[in-house]
């Protein structure tokens, strides 16, 4: 079969990949009115077997995910024939008869459909940003990663302040990479602090003063309401210089196939975490998915691993791809976020750690002792921990706060010394029971009389029945191993 | 030997009652003759256990142990101090003459100064009779309005609850007890109050107290307009230090007031100490009864020793909400302001448990445990001192 041959796509490079991968299968479709999908449509109902097996994939798309799919597929040895068409030519997908229509009416049946669509960056309606013409006006500049490397490169190479729209993940990486590179940078921010959508309060609060500390001014709770050559004007009549303005307010994915198609779309074509749609033959990836278990956006950056995971699952196993982690790439600013806000919020077991002396911040929210969200801010070691059972959704240790540390956990069980306070009102200490016990004093009432050890708050009244509970027992207790035996001897004394 | 010395202590509350028994124990020879002036009604008693005898069997069992050798005189106020010529006034006229003088006047409540603030109706709690007229004034099944919610004013509630009453708290502050607890922990408390038909308004102060026909309290209003129905109320908006004494004698005070005093509870004039809650110990006042007593300990041993003796420990403020089924306690730095200090914290639907620790993460500095404070008798001990086990088995129940 003529289509088969084209997918014989061994990529290398991933650019020069794609465009190869672009020619040979456009190149195929043209001659592919086929006979066996006339057939397919006949004799195949939708869902069962057709001459199209679930090995047959076609792929939507090809962009960077599209390319990345392409390659785990080759390189997990993948026995069917994998074909990509890039999302212009293609005019409409049908369901019912498993094949997608292209301009040329060229007909693609498939056993398996990806949506590889990819995203485009999302313009903001601010005054002032668009020529007349339509195309970005001079000094304004697309900064997330969907616009490639070039857009970033450009705008740190032109002289002036910097002011960075949003600051969202990618927003903050631009603006840390351009402080680093000595900018001069100004962030504008709608919500209430940096990463307001990922981070909750005391996060964001730490990571504004990170980002204050290395000289990024933040206006926070602001959003731009026009610009002109060199300055943006705020809501709150402040007027920023902007010699370069750098537009990271998110993405839009391409959804419009997958809606026309019927299938349920959200921000991004709504996914399960093994990155089905509703259709049972249709999967979608990468930055046009959006996971329906994060309820948070679009799907974040590794989208290689749902590439891999997608591509195992078509490959025969069953993968569920691993939910995606969100890290700045700045190196000396450790921040990774996981799972969406709402499940941080939501979660029923919220564990923090806060040192704001040092900027350190954790919080994992778990569910059954798994990590269902967490933020972890300025410590490296637990973001690399904590990411590890998230992904791997393994119960998270008991010893937590070594975990968040860092350190080695404790060995429980350390010997009570004779100088520890049992009762606070009237400051008596354990060596003080054990005396008034060697003197005689054996139960609660006898103690008090001799100490006034719970005849202050009583809040140490069970506390201090405890020690003697342990001291008549033949052995342990809170007393102490050195205690519990003297307190031994004396129980068979008496 | 030298003449018998004659030490007057104005107060006899629990600081004033701790102190008489530490000089009296440790003075072997019987160099002091003791006097104590309260204007209550009756002796030293335990003021903590007030609220269990109010929700519970009434004030039997209050009385602390009575001091042998000293007299107390009941229903006296004294009027007046003169360091100079060692003399006290008391309201009827006499004076005494002493060689030493402890000022242990305690506190008064604080009642803020909205209308309708002294209606019948209004109570405090802060002595025995206080007690008496809150038991004779309550009335099952009606609404009854506690102002603070603070440790006193949920003690209070709880003890309303007892009674029988449907109590609501209103709170300046945006959670309960934000002297000792953090935002996540206040709210948590709210709901766990809330669930034992204690109502909790927070982030509103009173705005007024409003009559009924009678002329006795049946509302209140919130500084948001908001009213709410109150045939009691009980005051629990803090407390300031009975410090009246301090001006004629010309005594310095602090700058939230009390009788200024250095780190062994000494005032500027010789002779002339101050302990408890009247005190404040370089500037900060307490208002608990642990350190009140550490205060009492440091001036007996200086009587007695007639020596200057070592400075005052660390005081504690740990405190524990003992309303009956919801367990609260904080202790130490709870609010964690000490420099570099390290928040680690658990919350549970029902549970939140916060232990503050220095920069190093091992060294306790406090903590704070609401819905389960049964570690607290086994984290207090260790304050200030390294952790000698994981914080989550520390943080762990204590079953039964
Ligand atoms: C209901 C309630 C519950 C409490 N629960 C706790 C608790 O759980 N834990 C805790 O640590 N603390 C608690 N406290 C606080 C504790 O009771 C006080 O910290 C403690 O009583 C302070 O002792 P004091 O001697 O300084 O003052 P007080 O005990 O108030 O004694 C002062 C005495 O001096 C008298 N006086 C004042 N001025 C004069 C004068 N001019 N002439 C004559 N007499 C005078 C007063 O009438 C009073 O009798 C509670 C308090 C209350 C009211
Ligand atoms: C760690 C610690 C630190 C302490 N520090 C101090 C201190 O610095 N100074 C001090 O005096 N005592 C201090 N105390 C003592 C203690 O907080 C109380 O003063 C004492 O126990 C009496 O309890 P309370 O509930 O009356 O007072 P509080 O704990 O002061 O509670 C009173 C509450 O009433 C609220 N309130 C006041 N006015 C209104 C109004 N009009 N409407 C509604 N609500 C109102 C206040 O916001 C407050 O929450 C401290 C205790 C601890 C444990």
């Amino acid at each position: 079969m003529t289509t088969t041959t084209t997918t014989t796509t061994t990529t290398t490079a991933t650019s020069s990949a794609a465009t190869t991968a672009l020619n040979t299968t456009t190149g195929a479709t043209t001659g592919a009115t086929t006979g066996n999908a006339a057939h397919n449509a006949t004799a195949g109902t939708a869902g069962t077997t057709g001459a199209r097996g679930a090995g047959d994939v076609l792929i939507l798309g090809n962009g960077p995910d599209a390319v990345r799919l392409t390659r785990a597929l080759h390189r997990l040895g993948h026995p069917g024939p994998v074909r990509m068409l890039p999302e212009p030519v293609v005019t409409a997908i049908d369901r019912r008869r498993r094949r997608v229509r292209t301009a040329d009416g060229g007909e693609h049946p498939y056993g398996t459909l990806a949506l590889a669509l990819g995203a485009r960056p999302h313009i903001p309606d601010v005054p002032g940003l668009r020529c007349p013409e339509g195309q970005l006006r001079g000094g304004v500049r697309v900064g997330t990663p969907l616009a490639g490397p070039a857009a970033g490169r450009r705008a740190t190479t032109t002289p002036g302040p910097v002011v960075v729209l949003g600051a969202g993940p990618d927003g903050t990486d631009a603006a840390l990479a351009l402080r680093r590179a000595g900018r001069q940078v100004t962030v504008v921010h709608p919500g209430a602090h940096p990463m307001s959508r990922r981070l909750d309060r005391t996060a964001g609060e730490l990571l504004a003063g990170a980002l204050a500390e290395r000289g990024i001014r933040v206006h926070a709770g602001a959003t731009a309401v026009e610009f002109t050559p060199g300055k943006l004007t705020l809501d709150d009549g402040r007027i920023l210089e902007a010699a370069t303005l750098l537009l990271c307010t998110g993405t839009v994915p391409h959804t419009r196939l997958a809606a026309e198609a019927g299938l349920p779309v959200g921000h991004g074509v709504l996914v399960d975490s093994r990155l089905r749609t509703a259709d049972p033959h249709i999967s979608a990836l990468g930055s046009c998915a959006e996971l329906t278990t994060t309820a948070d956006g679009p799907a974040a950056p590794p989208a290689w691993d749902q590439a891999e995971a997608l591509a195992a699952r078509l490959t025969g196993a069953d993968r569920t791809a691993p939910p995606p982690v969100v890290r700045l790439r700045d190196p000396a600013l450790h921040l990774a976020v996981m799972g969406s806000r709402q499940a941080l919020e939501e979660a029923p077991d919220q564990i923090t750690l806060h040192d704001p002396a040092r900027g350190r911040y954790a919080r994992l929210a778990l569910r059954r002792d798994r990590v269902a969200a967490a933020v972890v801010l300025g410590l490296p070691r637990a973001a690399a921990a904590v990411t590890q059972l998230y992904r791997e959704a393994r119960p998270v240790p008991a010893a937590r706060l070594a975990l968040l540390l860092g350190t080695p956990p404790l060995r429980p069980g350390a010997p009570d010394s004779p100088a520890t306070v049992v009762c606070r009102c009237n400051h008596v200490t354990l060596g003080e029971l054990r005396e008034a016990w060697d003197r005689g004093a054996r139960d609660v009432a006898a103690l008090a009389e001799a100490t006034r050890a719970t005849t202050g708050c009583g809040s140490c009244t069970d506390e201090v029945a405890r020690l003697c509970s342990a001291r008549t027992a033949p052995s342990g207790g809170p007393g102490g191993a050195r205690s519990a035996g003297r307190g031994a001897r004396e129980g068979r004394a008496r | 030997m030298s003449p018998r010395r004659h030490l007057l202590v104005v107060g006899h509350g629990m600081t004033g009652h701790r102190l008489m028994e530490e000089v009296h124990r440790r003075d072997r020879d019987r160099r002091w003759h003791i006097t104590a002036v309260t204007d209550e009604s009756r002796p030293a008693y335990d003021r903590i256990a007030l609220t269990s005898a109010l929700a519970g069997d009434g004030p039997a069992r209050l009385g602390l142990r009575p001091d042998p050798c000293t007299r107390v005189r009941t229903g006296v106020s004294v009027t007046a101090v003169d360091p100079r010529s060692r003399t006290a006034t008391l309201d009827r006229g006499t004076e005494l003459v002493w060689d030493a003088l402890v000022l242990a006047t305690g506190s008064r409540p604080f009642v803020p100064p909205v209308p309708g603030h002294d209606l019948p109706g209004c109570h405090v709690l802060r002595t025995y009779d206080d007690l008496r007229a809150i038991r004779a004034a309550a009335v099952p099944g009606r609404p009854g309005l506690v102002v603070g919610g603070g440790l006193l004013g949920l003690e209070a509630a709880g003890a309303l609850r007892h009674l029988g009453m449907r109590p609501h708290v209103v709170e300046t502050a945006p959670h309960l007890m934000p002297m000792q607890l953090d935002r996540a922990g206040g709210g948590l408390l709210a709901g766990l109050v809330g669930a034992l038909g204690i109502t909790p308004h927070c982030g509103t102060p009173l705005h007024a107290v409003h009559a009924g026909p009678g002329g006795r309290v049946a509302g209140v209003t919130l500084a948001g307009g908001r009213s709410l129905p109150a045939e009691l109320v009980i005051f629990a908006a803090g407390i300031r230090p009975r410090d009246e004494l301090a001006a004629a004698a010309a005594l310095p005070r602090g700058e939230r007031g009390g009788f200024l005093v250095d780190d062994r509870c000494r005032t500027r004039a010789p002779g002339i100490w101050a302990i408890g809650e009247c005190a404040a110990v370089r500037g900060r006042t307490y208002g608990l009864v642990a350190p009140g007593y550490r205060m009492a300990e440091t001036v007996a041993r200086q009587l007695t020793d007639d020596a200057e003796g070592p400075p005052l420990p660390p005081l504690d403020t740990s405190a524990r909400l003992k309303l009956l089924g919801v367990e609260v306690a904080s202790f130490g730095d709870a609010h964690a302001r000490t420099p570099g200090a390290v928040e680690f914290a658990h919350r549970t639907g029902g549970t939140y448990r916060k232990l503050v620790l220095a920069g190093d993460g091992r060294t306790l500095l406090g903590g704070v445990l609401v819905g389960d404070a049964s570690a607290y008798p086994r984290l207090t001990p260790l304050l200030d001192r390294p952790l000698p086990a994981n914080p989550e088995d520390l943080l762990a129940p204590v079953p039964g």
